[in-house]
């Protein structure tokens, strides 16, 4: 750089707010503009004055930059501030075509700690030097006075810690394992998504004549989604000429995986697998679905000669499936009463009540205080309504004893009832949308004379709920996503792995 | 702030879970493994959100300003999502980015760590390559990253140089959406 420009540049510095650290060392080296390499530490101060807005990679810059300085000096940078100098927000620079960058003070902030490595610097100074910046100079004319931003980093020796995440609640002899995998090696692997075009597809259906009608709308929809494939279809002999009357398939085999009237015969799909396999002879498929949402006819597909298997279950059921769609076989559990039975092991007892072999006695012989002399099981409830039943029997009626009977949700009593003796009371309570915990309890009562009774335990019942789907739904549900599987996303393949 | 272009890679290496993240490191020597294999051929852009641009300058660090950008918190959403139409490439973990760009079309590459089930939670689509890891431990459904017993190994154990041929093996492999 020529003298005279290595002065006018130090001239400019002084009397601004990076005088104190350009007077903070003996050796001052300058960014020239040739692009020399500055020497490697050593200098007490760096300047780079107007240079980093013309250099094309500024982290590279930063960095030599810094390098350049000992430690506990100085990197001084200045460039030129797009709102005095440049007065606009947006490239080219009027004043300097070649310009790469504009320069807001957060702007050159980002630039170094970008290229600077955390903690070997710290920041010393920002400002915007405006000394007789003259703010009424029109916008067709240069504006007089300074218009720079000054960065001053004083270059520090980096602690020897990182920064850090988190640090890991296991302990450090699991850190940087990894564990075995069960079932197959450990490696990486690539997968993407591969669709295809069924040309040949099976379809079994082999139950009776209602459900070959509620799954028309399936089966139709198949014919609509692969309209240029051969759709043959196994259906029993009593949906033979249905089958052919619908238009749909290309073909209709006839087999009965049921016997005719299963109410009178039991049937075992599983023992026809053989002889479903010789009905099909060499026929070969790209897709064989089974469409009845019952798993007992799944097994049929096992060996069916097909690319891909599609069905309702999960491929833990069911390995041989390619496209499944996962349903609770238990389905019909929540539309039917569940029943819980409690034993009297289930339950505690003090007082007047102990264990007499498989019941717990309670005698009438003491009067206590209100006081809770049998009390269970503390389960967990689901939402939903429940009557309790409690198998109490009293061994000798008395005109004016009695116990009290209640249910507790979360130690809240919710129902109650005052026992005698003779019939079983019923117990109904409700259950709210968080669930709670469930406690029956048997009590003295103050003041009362109290029966003696054998407790045996209880029977919870929870009343049934809708969470079922129709037949034709579960079907049609199979449908779009071999649809999904086949025309669409795909289904994942492996490309290769390492 | 370079213009978009065909050129271009996005980068998304956050997701709003850390336990997703495939390493800091780990993207930094894939950036490194692409520019060594395939030269100036690609423009890297880091894209994601303002508060995570002091940890994507960890990854632009060491490269080229010209070549590797860090645009995380200087483009606005429509930005961003114009950005993925014109790209090349994202390449991404299992996060919103990812999805969106395979949604879009977008070829991209999905490092996806073990702690959901890839077979419900990957993006999908023709232009996408999933990456994983098998391993036992997986998914193991947590979702901080100081609960994960073996450091994420399920994503620590997914090598950058693997990730880089076989991001050139998909670029490679077809003409992209825009060029078809």
């Amino acid at each position: 750089m020529p003298l005279d420009e290595q002065q006018d540049v130090l001239t400019r510095l002084i009397g601004g707010p990076a005088e104190p650290y350009l007077r903070s060392g003996r050796l001052i080296r300058q960014v020239g503009s040739g692009g020399a390499a500055l020497p490697v530490e050593g200098a007490d101060v760096v300047v780079a004055a107007h240079r980093l807005q013309f250099a094309e990679d500024y982290r590279r810059s930063l960095q030599e930059w810094h390098a350049a300085v000992a430690v506990g000096g100085h990197l001084i940078v200045t460039v030129t501030h797009a709102f005095l100098y440049e007065r606009q927000m947006f490239l080219p620079s009027r004043r300097h075509p070649d310009q790469q960058r504009l320069y807001s003070p957060r702007m050159l902030l980002d630039e170094v700690e970008e290229a600077l490595i955390p903690n070997s610097y710290r920041v010393r100074l920002l400002a915007d030097d405006d000394r007789e910046y003259d703010y009424t100079t029109p916008l067709d004319h240069n504006a007089r006075g300074h218009g720079d931003i000054v960065l001053v980093l004083q270059r520090i020796v980096a602690p020897n810690w990182p920064l850090a995440d988190r640090p890991p609640t296991f302990p450090a002899l699991l850190l940087g394992s990894e564990p075995e995998y069960a079932f197959e090696p450990v490696r990486t692997r690539v997968e993407r998504d591969r669709g295809f075009a069924p040309q040949r597809i099976l379809l079994v259906k082999p139950d009776h004549l209602g459900d070959f009608v509620i799954s028309l709308p399936a089966l139709a929809r198949m014919r609509e989604l692969f309209a240029d494939a051969h759709i043959t279809i196994v259906v029993g002999n009593w949906n033979v000429d249905a089958a052919r009357e619908t238009g749909l398939f290309d073909e209709v085999i006839a087999f009965d995986a049921f016997p005719r009237n299963s109410s009178e015969n039991e049937p075992d799909p599983r023992g026809t697998v053989a002889a479903f396999h010789q009905r099909l002879g060499d026929r070969q498929f790209d897709l064989a679905v089974d469409l009845r949402v019952d798993p007992d006819t799944r097994i049929l597909l096992r060996d069916v000669r097909a690319v891909r298997k599609a069905g309702l279950g999960t491929r833990g059921q069911f390995p041989f499936l390619d496209i499944f769609l996962p349903i609770d076989f238990n389905r019909g559990a929540p539309d039917m009463a569940h029943e819980f039975r409690f034993a009297p092991g289930d339950f505690q007892c003090q007082g007047s009540a102990a264990r007499h072999g498989f019941r717990i006695a309670s005698s009438a012989d003491t009067v206590e205080r209100n006081c809770a002399v049998v009390w269970g099981p503390y389960r967990w409830l689901l939402p939903g309504r429940y009557i309790f039943e409690p198998f109490i029997e009293g061994r000798d009626g008395s005109a004016d004893g009695k116990v009290l009977l209640d249910v507790a949700l979360d130690t809240r009593r919710v129902v109650e009832f005052a026992f005698s003796g003779g019939k079983m009371p019923q117990l109904p309570f409700d259950v709210g949308p968080d669930g709670a915990s469930f406690e029956f309890r048997i009590w003295t009562v103050e003041g009362a004379v109290s029966i003696d009774l054998d407790f045996f335990g209880g029977r919870l019942i929870r009343a049934g709920g809708a969470g079922v789907l129709h037949q034709n739904e579960y079907q049609q549900l199979l449908v779009e996503l071999i649809r999904l599987r086949t025309m669409d996303t795909g289904a994942p393949t492996e490309v290769y792995d390492a | 702030m370079p213009e978009p272009s065909a050129r271009e890679v996005l980068i998304a290496p956050f997701s709003n879970s850390a336990i997703r993240d495939w390493p800091v490191a780990h993207f930094r020597d894939l950036i490194a493994a692409l520019i060594e294999r395939s030269g100036d051929r690609f423009h890297y852009a880091l894209v994601g959100t303002r508060n995570q641009r002091l940890a994507a300058a960890e990854i632009a660090r060491p490269f080229p300003s010209a070549q590797v950008s860090n645009l995380c918190g200087k483009l606005a959403w429509p930005e961003v999502v114009a950005r993925l139409h014109t790209c090349e490439a994202l390449i991404g973990n299992n996060s919103g980015l990812s999805h969106l760009a395979a949604q879009g079309g977008t070829r991209t590459m999905c490092i996806f760590g073990g702690s959901h089930n890839r077979m419900e939670w990957r993006p999908q689509g023709r232009h996408v390559r999933v990456v994983s890891r098998a391993i036992g431990c997986s998914p193991c459904q947590l979702d901080h990253k100081a609960s994960s017993p073996y450091d994420k190994a399920c994503l620590r154990q997914i090598s950058p140089d693997f990730v880089a041929q076989a991001f050139l093996d998909f670029v490679n492999e077809a003409p992209s959406r825009k060029a078809a």
